[in-house]
């Protein structure tokens, strides 16, 4: 399906022309990831560090993601703003470029995210020069701090990691994209491209989406098929569809029918 | 000498970080280095020499959301 017209998602003065970002975690194949970016067409990807499996010796994610597709390393696995400051770091250092998603979590039953870790962090990295990109918990007035402190946006959970429940914190988001200055990112919980969908034509700037794609029986079609509602919601966002009502509205005009 | 290697304390034969790379039998394309809080980039391996106690990161890139 193309766009009708230019419409790019901006994340730190990068252009991208997808508003699907996706991520690497939980293939059944590590195989399926470049199929799933080709039929997607998202031009970002997370990836996490984590220390070597010395009895492990394949290959690393990073070959098996597209040289022409973003890197978007995440800071799992930090509980303070300091190991995020530290995870960053080192993937900058890597070579993964400049993006970082922040993600700073102590809560293991439901990885919500620590909001004023991951603000600390924010800070600390937007000054240094990373694109930053934070996972936090939708709260109005966290995500104006994170904007005074630099970030390139601001990605709410919809619901927690890996639940596919969609977009339980809905009117939060909501609350979110009106008064936010930067782009809106909902990322985590979305489980149905509909999900996806329903988060654009609220006005989310873009959506990221793992577990559902990553977890379907056809990573590749999944990923289309969010592509297709993610596409489908920003064009109805920008539409602007007609508001709800309360009583009837008939489509044509209830005198003029043929009669006797 | 006896290094603390992700955590755990391991007794190595290497000198430098480029021959541990090569005696702990990785891929040197894929692995990230941290020696005792400061990341040594790849082209810094063969110099960078190792010391009893030395605390070393080898960290890659796993997929992740």
């Amino acid at each position: 399906m193309q766009e009708s017209h230019h419409d790019p998602l901006i994340l730190g003065g990068v252009e991208l022309n997808s508003r699907l970002l996706t991520g690497t975690g939980k293939f059944s194949s590590r195989d399926q990831i470049a199929p799933m970016l080709e039929s997607s067409g998202s031009e970002m990807i997370t990836v996490a560090l984590r220390r070597v499996d010395p009895h492990d010796h394949q290959k690393n994610i990073l070959e098996f993601i597209p040289k022409t597709v973003h890197l978007l390393p995440n800071t799992s696995g930090a509980r303070t703003a300091d190991e995020a400051v530290r995870v960053a770091r080192i993937a900058r250092e890597a070579g993964c470029g400049d993006f970082i998603k922040i993600e700073v979590i102590t809560d293991m039953t439901y990885l919500l995210p620590h909001n004023y870790e991951t603000l600390k962090a924010t800070e600390i990295l937007a000054k240094e020069g990373f694109i930053v990109l934070p996972y936090m918990m939708p709260d109005v007035t966290m995500s104006k701090q994170l904007y005074d402190a630099g970030a390139a946006a601001v990605m709410p959970l919809g619901a927690p990691i890996g639940t596919n429940r969609g977009l339980e914190m809905k009117p939060m988001i909501q609350m979110m994209i009106e008064l936010s200055k930067i782009p809106v990112v909902v990322d985590a919980g979305i489980g149905r491209p509909s999900q996806a969908a329903e988060a654009m034509e609220m006005g989310a700037d873009a959506v990221l989406v793992n577990t559902a794609i990553a977890t379907s029986h056809d990573p590749s079609l999944a990923g289309k098929a969010f592509a297709l509602a993610v596409q489908a919601g920003r064009a109805a966002y920008l539409a602007e569809m007609a508001a709800e009502k309360a009583y009837a509205d008939a489509s044509s005009p209830l005198t003029g029918f043929l009669g006797e | 000498m006896t290094i603390i290697l992700n955590g755990k304390e391991t007794e190595v034969q290497s000198q430098t970080l480029e021959s541990l790379v090569k005696e702990l039998g990785h891929q040197p394309d894929s692995l990230v280095i941290e020696k005792n809080r400061t990341i040594v980039k790849r082209e810094n391996w063969a110099e960078a020499s190792l010391h009893d106690g030395d605390r070393l990161e080898l960290l890659n890139f796993v997929g992740g959301g």
